[in-house]
């Protein structure tokens, strides 16, 4: 992604106008707020893809969630062959 | 008990049995605004006089025999919602002095239960903001703590209520802004389906994220006022056919099932509201529920999504605020009609608003059209597919509506980016245009409350409140 921003340009573009301190600390946050939705590359990341098919759980090696999760029979987890944490079968 | 304190239903009840009249419950509301409102700044705009006619009126339907529970129950807007005859600014220079010539259809639904119009609650500018210190004309404290913000952007209302200067509230939520104010000021507030509730008279900020939510003081409240504004209205081209009775928000919840996802208390979630909500989770359980733990998308990216999208609307719903066919207009010499404009634009707009409307208007441009906005289009039907994935395996999902309690006035303003993150709970749900409810759940050693949020798929509003109603009740 191109990271320049003409906030000038910008400015003009949106029919605004700032002086010349206000165009520097526009600056700053524009850039700050350009890096902040850089974030949205990190969507093509395959953790973040959603698949048809995918099993709906915990990965074995993401984070619990908090501590105390035994104290949870529906968290209380076992790890699965293909590596993957189940959550526990609810009785219906 | 000072009738103020009472819940909705409680002085519906009273009210319909003549114990007092709306006139006496509205008086009471006008002096706790009197007395408070000085020092919390909730509200934009007030006139006794106005409320206390409208309590005649409904004192007289009460005593005709033609009342609706919410008829004399006097409440408060947020003031992005078109109030014929009474001005609406969305908290903005731009729109100082608007007098609509016309009501939202949920102010007209309101109005005509009979309910009793108090005022218009302060909020950031045009909905743009999460602490009410981007309005135009004063900052709202929270009524807690004032050193605190009450949240945003419908922070008037959660404070007017928190504050007992309403009985119930009308906000606006895109990103959470009915959510987060809530779980500031220990109030419940519902985020509807997208479409659930007509916006037509909702002064526009993202129009495919805006949704107007009911903010009250217990989930059975919010179920009542929730009840006489979702409908189908052919005023509004998203409004869904969507028909809620407050019935059906008493189904058992024993054998529900509630996901959680890790995704939701990721770094940057104090542990304090982690044990609150895991404590919720278990109460839940208690009550028949079963706890599952389910995969979403990536709310960091679902946040960033958001604020694209946001931005993006922003800079093109905005655009129309040119001094000529709306907003107001510079007193400055014209040189020429490109420059009228701009001045007309750079008085009226503060600096939150200036700076997403540049930031959307960079975000649509010919360059960067493909890397932003269309990405994060496509994200955010990822994220709409994710909780539909996960609303296979469970009914329901809880999760923190923000990461810590309210932070102090003016801590958050340097850096637009560390506001931007702290709505990392909100706005996946806004981004799948599914239902959340924000509740209380416990407080802080500090005595601040905590809230956390229930999401359900589409139109599962009943779903929600049975969950908080079963849930407040054993937590009175």
């Amino acid at each position: 992604m191109k990271k320049a921003i003409d906030t000038e340009a910008l400015a003009a573009l949106s029919r605004l106008s700032f002086s010349p301190d206000e165009l520097c600390a526009l600056q700053k946050d524009m850039e700050s707020i350009l890096s902040f939705f850089e974030r949205i590359s990190k969507a093509d990341e395959c953790t973040f893809s959603v698949e048809n098919d995918r099993k709906n759980v915990l990965r074995s090696d993401d984070p619990v969630p908090f501590e105390d999760t035994d104290a949870l029979p529906g968290l209380s987890q076992s790890a699965s062959e293909d590596g993957y944490i189940v959550p526990k079968a609810v009785e219906e | 008990m000072n009738m103020t304190k009472k819940t909705l239903l409680e002085q519906s009840k009273d009210l319909q049995s003549k114990k007092y009249s709306s006139v006496e419950l509205t008086g009471a509301y006008i002096d706790e605004i009197e007395k408070n409102d000085g020092n919390i700044g909730a509200y934009l705009w007030h006139d006794p006089e106005y409320a206390l006619n409208a309590a005649r009126l409904a004192d007289e339907c009460i005593s005709k025999g033609k009342a609706h529970p919410l008829t004399g129950i006097p409440f408060v807007l947020k003031d992005n919602i078109c109030t014929k005859g009474i001005p609406t600014t969305a908290a903005s220079k731009m729109l100082e002095g608007f007098v609509p010539p016309y009501d939202a259809t949920v102010t007209k639904a309101l109005l005509e239960s009979g309910t009793v119009l108090l005022g218009k609650a302060n909020m950031d500018e045009f909905g743009m903001g999460s602490t009410c210190e981007s309005s135009a004309f004063k900052i709202t404290k929270n009524p807690l703590d004032t050193s605190l913000v009450p949240g945003g952007s419908s922070g008037g209302c959660a404070a007017a209520l928190c504050a007992g200067m309403a009985s119930f509230a009308l906000g606006s939520d895109t990103g959470g802004s009915v959510r987060q104010p809530c779980a500031f000021t220990g109030t419940v507030g519902m985020k509807p389906t997208y479409g659930a509730v007509s916006r037509y008279g909702l002064i526009a900020f993202a129009s495919s994220l805006d949704v107007i939510g009911p903010m009250t003081r217990t989930v059975s409240d919010n179920a009542l006022v929730f009840e006489a504004i979702a409908k189908k209205d052919p005023l509004d081209a998203t409004s869904l056919d969507c028909k809620y009775s407050r019935d059906s928000a008493s189904q058992s919840i024993k054998g529900l099932k509630i996901g959680i996802s890790p995704d939701f208390f990721c770094e940057g979630i104090s542990e304090t509201t982690k044990k609150a909500v895991l404590s919720a989770a278990k109460k839940f359980e208690q009550l028949g529920a079963a706890i599952v733990t389910v995969d979403l998308p990536d709310p960091e990216i679902a946040t960033c999504a958001y604020y694209i999208i946001s931005s993006a609307e922003a800079s093109s719903n905005l655009a129309r605020y040119d001094g000529i066919r709306f907003g107001r207009q510079s007193a400055l010499p014209q040189t020429s009609l490109e420059d009228f404009y701009i001045n007309n634009r750079n008085e009226g707009f503060g600096t939150e608003v200036k700076r997403r409307i540049m930031a959307g208007t960079f975000v649509l441009s010919e360059g960067y059209l493909d890397d932003y906005y269309k990405k994060a289009v496509s994200v955010k039907a990822a994220v709409r597919k994710g909780f539909e994935e996960a609303f296979k395996i469970c009914d329901a999902i809880l999760a923190p509506v923000t990461p810590d309690t309210a932070p102090p006035l003016g801590e958050k303003r340097s850096d637009p980016t560390v506001m931007y993150s702290q709505d990392i709970c909100t706005t996946p749900a806004s981004i799948a245009g599914i239902p959340s409810l924000s509740l209380p759940t416990g407080e802080t050693h500090d005595r601040l409350p905590i809230g956390m949020q229930l999401m359900a798929p589409p139109l599962s509003e009943s779903l929600l409140y049975s969950l908080g109603i079963a849930y407040e009740e054993v937590t009175k």
